[in-house]
């Protein structure tokens, strides 16, 4: 037997693994397609159960349907339903930790920051302040910068900037918070509820500025690092081009941009933003513009 | 580490009796690979399995896992060939050939982790070959497999200092072969050469093990090849198939040169969307840890 009769044999008895379903290949694709959203294989359970919620409310029977549907011309809206239920961020310390881990062991002893400078962070769409504080929390541990360092934390509502001003967290928040950081850092101020420290809030700077809407964003210039996450999927395409255009032009050469894991800038090239790999993570760094760039 | 030093380590893998014999059917398995898949002699590879005891054992084991999921007892050997598949034979009987080379208790490295790696590194040098068009993605899998090697070898054969390279780099996150430079020097890529001529390995296998880390040139004919497996293998350690420690490595991919040397001479390279390649990737390193688990007989990770 040759090893083509060989694979019909294996073939017809079945023997080869589960094959991909096509319907889910197809949503992944579509998805990566319009938003840059990207669900690896080992994720698929949560975007086939995120498929599922939908096609309940829409009334869709089977997946090969639904994904027929997203992949049509006028999905924009159910495109948004769909990322919103898979990027729907969990809010709380020290998310995404392998991002964290480069940010640390990486890219903040790559800095070499003059002596006279601190470094400038930014958090774009922050949320509760989760980001924002697990950044700042990061830097302030940073030795080297011996508290030299700022960060900027945007965004457009101002509900959400007032909640973290305030800097009031649940304890679930903090589940994953290293034990030695949560007694540096917080101050339980009721039972279950904790207060990020004055002398850590006063790295941190509240802004109103919009990556998405009509008016100019206000973004801080001159950045170290920024971090990004859970928001460039959700965007359309215009918006998703400008908001990334912004956030580069807010780095300074060689700084950094993370974005969740599952989310990717498309056209990053465009904006002298390269791909960078660490270890189980990746990001963005800015390169210099060629000199000819006009 | 002093010029006599190192020539009096190469002098001893050269010597040395406990240089790890090769593998009776790892050999003709390797030939294999220079027909195509389709032209394989099953009968030849049942033949060649059932003269290994340890090999046909292992098979049999295999092909009764739950990996393949059969109701029924598989007990020949033609039978186990025909449930492991034409996908999957030659990566099993490659590992279970090298599997059995060292004693875990021998290994200063966790050994799980170091096929782990081995293994993502043949599957990601395989994928890498096939996208860029590359003539023998089978022959990318086997030098993925063996690229590292010579870590057995120094393992083995110089424990001692091969501790104290790994401490340091576990300690200061830095590359392996870096600190075997700075400790021993002498890396597992030259000791690997050592013992792929020892074995009289094809010569694109041994350039593969030689070069991988760009210490030196690889023989243009030997070129891509090399530089499939050496971008595999940086890409495994950004993948989390590292050696069980925290490397800190960065890598911008565009500006390796192995990556920039394939887009030259692979010039479909430069269409290929790199953050969608970065998470197809990903799949490879659960796939990696699956086949060792299924081999080690541990708990899938």
């Amino acid at each position: 037997m040759n090893m083509t009769e060989m694979c019909a044999e294996s073939a017809a008895a079945g023997l080869f693994g589960p094959s991909l379903d096509a319907a889910v290949v197809r949503v992944r694709d579509t998805l990566y397609q319009t938003s840059g959203f990207f669900m690896p294989t080992a994720h698929w359970p949560r975007l086939q159960e995120s498929c599922e919620r939908r096609m309940q409310a829409l009334g869709i029977a089977s997946l090969r349907e639904y994904s027929a549907r997203l992949a049509s011309a006028s999905a924009g809206e159910e495109l948004g339903h769909l990322l919103g239920q898979l990027s729907a961020g969990e809010r709380f310390f020290f998310r995404y930790p392998q991002q964290l881990e480069a940010l640390r062991r990486i890219v903040l002893p790559a800095l070499r920051l003059q002596p006279e400078r601190e470094a400038a962070a930014n958090v774009a769409c922050i949320g509760g302040g989760e980001d924002a504080y697990t950044l700042a929390l990061i830097l302030a541990e940073q030795a080297a910068l011996d508290g030299r360092f700022h960060v900027y934390a945007c965004d457009a509502d101002p509900a959400r900037l007032a909640a973290a001003r305030r800097g009031v967290f649940a304890a679930a928040a903090l589940s994953q918070t290293p034990p030695h950081l949560r007694a540096k850092y917080f101050r339980a101020i009721a039972p279950e509820t904790f207060a990020v420290t004055p002398a850590l809030k006063q790295h941190l700077t509240f802004c109103n500025a919009s990556l998405a809407g009509p008016a100019a964003a206000l973004l801080e210039m001159g950045m170290d690092v920024i971090f990004c996450r859970d928001l460039i999927a959700r965007l359309d395409p215009l918006q998703r081009r400008r908001a990334v255009g912004l956030l580069a032009a807010s780095l300074n050469s060689h700084g950094y941009l993370f974005f969740s894991p599952f989310e990717s800038p498309m056209g990053a090239e465009l904006h002298h933003l390269r791909l960078i790999h660490f270890p189980a993570a990746t990001a963005y760094r800015k390169v210099p513009a060629p000199a000819n760039w006009s | 580490m002093s010029d006599n030093v190192r020539n009096a380590l190469v002098e001893r893998i050269k010597n040395v009796q406990a240089m790890p014999t090769v593998p009776p059917t790892l050999l003709p398995l390797l030939h294999m690979l220079e027909l195509p898949a389709d032209q394989w002699d099953m009968r030849k590879i049942v033949d060649l399995i059932s003269c290994d005891p340890s090999l046909a054992a292992q098979c049999l084991r295999m092909a009764n896992s739950p990996l393949f999921g059969r109701s029924r007892t598989i007990t020949t050997i033609h039978a186990a060939v025909i449930t492991i598949g034409t996908g999957r034979l030659w990566d099993l009987l490659t590992a279970f050939c090298l599997m059995d080379l060292a004693p875990a208790e021998q290994w200063l490295l966790d050994p799980l982790s170091f096929w782990e790696h081995s293994f993502g590194c043949a599957l990601i040098s395989r994928h890498l070959a096939q996208i860029v068009g590359f003539s023998q993605p089978d022959k990318a899998y086997a030098g993925g497999l063996l690229h590292d090697i010579g870590e057995m070898v120094n393992s083995l054969l110089f424990p001692k200092e091969f501790r104290a390279a790994a401490d340091l780099a576990f300690t200061e996150e830095i590359s392996l072969v870096e600190a075997e430079q700075y400790v021993m020097g002498i890396s597992h890529c030259e000791a690997g050469r050592l013992l792929a001529d020892h074995w009289h390995m094809p010569e694109d296998l041994a350039q593969v093990i030689r070069c991988h880390h760009h210490e030196v040139a690889p023989t243009p004919e030997h070129a891509a090849l090399v530089m499939i497996v050496s971008l595999a293998d940086l890409l495994c350690r950004v993948r989390g198939m590292d050696y069980g420690y925290y490397e800190a490595v960065q890598v911008d991919l565009v500006a390796d040169p192995a990556w920039l040397y394939l887009v030259r001479e692979f010039p479909r390279l430069r269409d290929v969307d790199l953050v969608r390649l970065s998470h197809e990737l990903d799949d490879y390193a659960s796939e990696a840890k699956r086949i060792v688990a299924a081999v080690f007989r541990t708990d899938s990770k």
